[in-house]
């Protein structure tokens, strides 16, 4: 069976196995398709006719992935049931917590964010969320559930429920994020503590073989790479920093130079200061494209390179053009 | 597993990749860095 064969047979598996009463109640399995980050469109299944405000997404390629690895189809119909059941019961996302932390505007209020996103891979995205445009990005507003590890992007059917307007909800979502802060840190450094952590779970290796193991990965503690990472303090989308130019202007004062800023994903920037960059561009531009390249596609925000003018306060995207071979084989690597 | 409801979606995190990321961009920018010297 292909996916769309699966899909359908799996449809008819889930619905026939409904007891009457519940299908007579109009409550039924149906498809649907969720678009994520970047366009990326998953086909998924939700319960419609239940009287929830909520019903959990579950998502189908996985068990595709099982099915093709020769699970059977009454295995996979029980998992998505049990998985169903799961989501309803032990996710503690119910119509209560819908209600006070998403719906109730004044506990809302300090769960927003910014993130930002490519214009170009979310047209039909930014057609539904509203958002301000920055070169060739977009800054959409959204809520950090925390305490349920999950976001929720402000559409314009919860503007229209808060009765606010988007430059309104932007301006909290900003005092909130400068509220909170940002991190700036050496990317060597940065990859040291993680590999620190990674590799302290390994008891039979003594400090100077970690030294030597990080060494070969980032370099000797000598070599002061100029390359910083920069991320929101609070907040998953730490790339709605370049919305934010309060913080590249403390940045840019700070290393006293512009900033040459390169943003591969939405969780992060990277920054050189201008004078480390001695125009090298095109082979700047190389490194985002094959860093987007290889990264998750619903994680990729941009493969260009942006400048922060520190006298103009000014942020703008560096046009470069680059080998078309050179293009070719980053392409190559998705 | 994320949420639908009728304003919008819950979204589960999903598991931040961030030390393939961050290697990569360290190394590919020391590459070129040693290209250019």
């Amino acid at each position: 069976m292909n996916y769309e064969e699966f899909i359908q047979e799996l449809m008819r598996m889930l619905n026939s196995a409904l007891p009457t009463d519940v299908l007579k109640s109009g409550v039924r399995f149906q498809l649907t398709e969720i678009t994520k980050n970047n366009g990326i469109v998953h086909k998924a299944l939700e319960v419609v006719g239940k009287e929830k405000i909520s019903t959990p997404v579950i998502y189908l390629e996985h068990f595709y992935e099982s099915y093709i690895k020769g699970i059977s189809m009454e295995k996979i119909r029980k998992s998505i049931v049990n998985r169903y059941l799961e989501g309803e019961s032990d996710s503690g996302i119910d119509d209560e917590f819908i209600n006070q932390n998403i719906m109730n505007f004044n506990k809302a209020r300090e769960a927003l964010k910014l993130m930002v996103v490519s214009k170009e891979k979310n047209p039909e995205l930014l057609e539904k969320v509203p958002h301000r445009e920055m070169q060739d990005l977009a800054v959409i507003c959204y809520l950090e559930l925390t305490q349920k590890d999950a976001t929720v992007r402000i559409t314009e059917e919860l503007l229209a429920h808060y009765k606010k307007t988007f430059d309104e909800i932007y301006d909290v979502a900003y005092q909130n994020m400068l509220r909170k802060g940002f991190v700036l840190e050496r990317l060597q450094n940065v990859i040291r503590n993680l590999l620190y952590k990674e590799i302290a779970s390994y008891k039979h290796i003594d400090e100077n073989e970690y030294e030597n193991l990080i060494e070969s990965v980032i370099g000797s503690q000598e070599e002061k790479e100029s390359l910083y990472y920069v991320t929101a303090n609070d907040g998953r989308c730490g790339a709605s920093l370049l919305a934010m130019p309060d913080f590249l202007e403390q940045i840019a004062q700070w290393l006293g130079d512009d900033l040459v800023i390169l943003c591969c994903s939405i969780y992060e920037i990277f920054i050189l200061p201008a004078v480390e960059v001695k125009g090298r561009y095109e082979n700047l531009k190389e490194v985002v494209q094959y860093v987007s390249n290889v990264i998750n596609r619903e994680e990729v925000l941009s493969s260009e390179i942006y400048r922060y003018d520190r006298n103009a306060k000014d942020l703008e995207q560096i046009k470069v053009e680059i080998d078309s071979k050179v293009q070719e084989d980053n392409r190559c690597r998705r | 597993m994320d949420y639908k409801f009728k304003e919008g979606l819950i979204e589960k995190n999903k598991k931040k990749d961030s030390q393939v990321r961050l290697v990569t961009m360290l190394n590919k920018t020391k590459k070129l860095g040693e290209k250019k010297k």
